[in-house]
């Protein structure tokens, strides 16, 4: 049973679908703006990955607007964008068969914000009865379900920004149980006062106030990671029924996947990251020398950024693959963070080129390839996609182009 | 506290926030307002749909035109936390509270109506 991609929805904050993502990733624009006063002192996050000029208001129909947080919106709209791009037609489809499993690591900020401010003013009876449902880390997954009638394995995964690509390893299980279909990827919408209050405690934030500089993974300047908002969409089918209904494309296939724990800080024992990467490589059934890109986790700090380049250095040797970081253009997306950087492997594999990483100029260790400033064009077969979550999370996926 | 003197529902005039406060008993821990005839609000079936419209949202599908009064609530699209939406919305527009074994029995826009004005006209 091999499990393929066949459809992608991307809301980024340098591109509101698929394509014009992947048009300014490709230019290195970023969509890293100043959110100065947004988060409530003593936060220090002045800087975050927005979404342009998008209201989920628009796409969203009014009976879902009121009950869903803009983080569920944006997922149902990622979700028509990649069933879509799938060119998929549920209804020749057993809706047992069809799933939904997305990553979440925070849920419905900002509508929890507007019932805490109603039960705090205005006291327990005005907080709406929607509250119950719209802040829950499977709402994203339940609303999607329920939208398109998918009654087939459902669930979420959190594990921190680690989830966008444990989903993967879950969407894959769920197929090698009979499932043909399933909705999978991660989304986040972490900009507001309460959610950044809520980030306030993290020692990871950036407090660098110029959106060029506040997140600068592998460079000595590090400084932090600054959030943003969005994430993707995969649809992730069984390849024998993706054939049989004549897909109008495949993306890529999900070659292997390993996701590992940190131990103890203190316990002298090394991170969790590299056996993440080698154990997703034997169930590959790939030696590093077959990896043609890294689409790395890129903490944006000075610990987390060694660490991984210990990781990359001890598995591929120094200099041995490609290692970019797009998501210097988006900031972190917690959830969203690395399903939107499988959907941008295979994008780079569709393309055959691997796109920049902006901003970094003074790189932390020779021995890292980094793709800089400017895209590479490159023969890419298999991409490797690593991300790492607070609290201990790593996980490691392989995308291989068919063919 | 007293649950009429709390702003209400985003878009109906309030209509017990001038009375003055109740007070909480035993039998009324909230200290609803005891009303009197004179005092007494209609509550109409407008009012119930402005509710489903503009508080919970309205199914697109849903013509509110006709005469939707003995339409059931599943008809219109609710399910059951909608309808309680609903009626968490009636309440506090009408500083009134509905018995939460009752909701369940309301299965219309009619027959709540017919029951909200039952309980606004009931003189304490």
């Amino acid at each position: 049973m091999n499990a393929v991609i066949t459809g992608l929805g991307v809301l980024a904050p340098n591109g509101l679908d698929t394509e014009e993502y992947w048009k300014a990733t490709l230019e290195g624009r970023s969509g890293l703006v100043s959110v100065e006063g947004v988060a409530p002192s003593p936060t220090p996050v002045s800087v975050a990955g927005r979404l342009p000029d998008y209201s989920p208001d628009d796409s969203t129909p009014a009976r879902l607007r009121i009950q869903t947080d803009r983080w569920t919106q944006m997922g149902l709209l990622c979700t028509e964008e990649a069933l879509g791009d799938a060119d998929l037609d549920l209804s020749g489809l057993d809706p047992y068969e069809c799933g939904v499993i997305t990553a979440s690591a925070s849920g419905g900020n900002l509508f929890v914000q507007k019932e805490i401010q109603n039960l705090y003013a205005k006291g327990p009876a005005t907080v709406t009865a929607y509250q119950s449902i719209a802040w829950f880390y499977a709402a994203t997954t339940g609303q999607i379900s329920i939208r398109h009638g998918l009654k087939g394995p459902c669930g979420v995964l959190v594990s921190e920004q680690a989830g966008g690509l444990d989903v993967l390893g879950e969407a894959r299980r769920a197929l090698r149980k009979g499932s043909k279909m399933i909705v999978s990827g991660g989304l986040e919408a972490p900009i507001g006062p309460y959610a950044l209050t809520c980030q306030s405690s993290d020692p990871r934030l950036s407090a660098v106030s110029d959106p060029h500089r506040a997140y600068l993974p592998f460079d000595r300047a590090a400084s932090g990671h600054i959030p943003g908002e969005g994430g993707a969409i995969l649809i992730i089918e069984d390849a024998d029924s993706a054939r049989e209904r004549a897909a109008p494309r495949v993306y890529g296939e999900i070659a292997g996947g390993a996701a590992t724990f940190d131990p103890r800080p203190d316990s002298g024992r090394p991170p969790g990251l590299a056996r993440a990467v080698r154990v997703a490589l034997e169930a590959a059934d790939l030696s590093p020398d077959m990896v043609d890109v890294v689409f790395a986790d890129g903490a944006g700090t000075v610990e987390g950024d060694r660490q991984e380049a210990e990781a990359l250095v001890e598995v591929f040797g120094p200099r041995g693959v490609p290692i970019t970081c797009p998501k210097t253009m988006v900031g972190r997306l917690y959830a969203g963070g690395a399903s939107l950087d499988a959907a941008t492997a295979l994008l780079a594999l569709r393309d055959q080129v691997v796109p920049p990483t902006i901003g970094v100029t003074d790189p932390i260790h020779d021995g890292l390839d980094l793709v800089l400033g400017a895209p590479r064009e490159a023969r890419l077969r298999t991409a490797l996609i690593l991300a790492r979550g607070i609290g201990g999370f790593n996980s490691a996926v392989v995308l291989r182009r068919e063919g | 506290m007293n649950r009429a003197a709390r702003p209400l529902c985003f878009a109906i005039q309030p209509i017990f926030v001038t009375r003055p406060l109740g007070t909480p008993t035993p039998e009324n821990p909230w200290g609803d307002h005891q009303r009197t005839r004179e005092t007494m609000p209609e509550f109409t079936l407008q009012d119930i749909i402005h509710i489903m419209r503009e508080n919970v949202g309205a199914d697109e599908s849903v013509d509110f035109d006709t005469d939707i009064s003995n339409t059931t609530y599943e008809e219109l699209g609710y399910d059951s936390l909608a309808v309680m939406e609903i009626m968490s919305c009636v309440e506090q527009n009408f500083g009134m509270r509905i018995d939460e074994e009752v909701t369940t029995d309301l299965k219309t826009p009619g027959e709540t109506v017919t029951y909200v004005n039952k309980i606004l006209t009931a003189v304490v």
